[in-house]
């Protein structure tokens, strides 16, 4: 057996996601995040947002390709936690005044660590209550586990 | 209304749930290659590096875990999936290695990442997480 894997991880490149409602989960990650929308496979029932460099996929549990999750996610119970995009500029009295212009609901907010160190974050909720992390620019430094 | 004050680089990390850490840790680390960034015991966050990014990971029983409720079941999921980039990917020895390692494999296909279409393997880590691995664009496909 080979002890080392036969390639290198360059990064992650997409999240998918499972939703009840695409639509409203569309508008959210467009209108409020700022994606946009690079493919919708409708027979699949997948539709490709683009955050940045990456692809956050929302697919819904009743299509083709959600349906093989079972049920719907609950509010607890879930594999997922939370995700982070990163974003620039972090000027969080800005953030907090978009977001409370489309009714989002902030749940924290604070100094943490990141894929390129410590920055700025401030999570909230999505309208299927998945928490998403926006991430500010981090200062490089390195953790040493 | 306000316009965006920010733009959008891309993912930073993503944080899975689970019931039994120690072997989330060797799969992330001893079998697809991550390396280990960093723990907080007192938060119950374990943080291994893909590349670029981060996937961290929170014990259900530990503080940061216990506020998403009970373990997540095998369906009912919130995250269907998430994808690494892989290089190079060549199908014959990701497979021949991933098998070696006692590793679940799914189906190669071509699939749409960020970057273009190119060849995926689809995975499974310990507690039944679907793990895509994408290897680069294919040009034949793009």
């Amino acid at each position: 057996m080979s002890s080392k894997p036969p390639y290198d991880m360059i990064g992650l490149d997409h999240l998918v996601i499972r939703c009840k409602d695409q639509d409203a989960m569309a508008r959210f990650y467009c209108d409020v995040i700022g994606g946009t929308v690079d493919r919708h496979n409708e027979p699949f029932g997948l539709l490709q947002i683009r955050v940045g460099a990456h692809l956050l996929d929302l697919i819904t549990v009743d299509g083709k390709l959600g349906a093989r999750g079972g049920a719907a996610p609950g509010q607890e119970a879930r594999n997922l936690d939370h995700f982070a995009i990163q974003i620039t500029p972090f000027d969080e009295e800005a953030l907090r005044a978009h977001l409370a212009a489309h009714n989002v609901t902030i749940v924290d907010a604070g100094d943490r660590y990141g894929a390129e160190g410590t920055g700025p974050s401030i999570y909230f909720l999505d309208p299927e209550e998945n928490i998403v992390e926006l991430k500010g620019p981090s200062d490089g430094v390195r953790a040493s586990a | 209304m306000t316009a965006r004050p920010f733009s959008m680089k891309g993912l930073d990390h993503v944080v899975i749930r689970c019931t039994d850490v120690q072997a989330m840790l060797h799969f992330y680390q001893d079998v697809l290659g991550c390396t280990l960034e960093d723990i907080d015991k007192d938060l119950g966050l374990y943080q291994v590096r893909a590349g670029s990014h981060l996937i961290d990971l929170v014990p259900i029983d530990e503080p940061m875990g216990k506020s998403g409720g009970p373990a997540p079941g095998r369906d009912g999921h919130n995250m269907d999936h998430f994808a690494i980039q892989v290089e190079p990917y060549d199908d014959d020895s990701i497979r021949a290695y991933l098998s070696g390692h006692g590793v679940e494999l799914g189906s190669t296909l071509i699939r749409g990442g960020a970057e273009g279409e190119g060849p995926a393997i689809y995975i499974k880590d310990p507690e039944g997480n679907t793990v895509e691995l994408k290897g680069p664009p294919d040009p034949a496909y793009n």
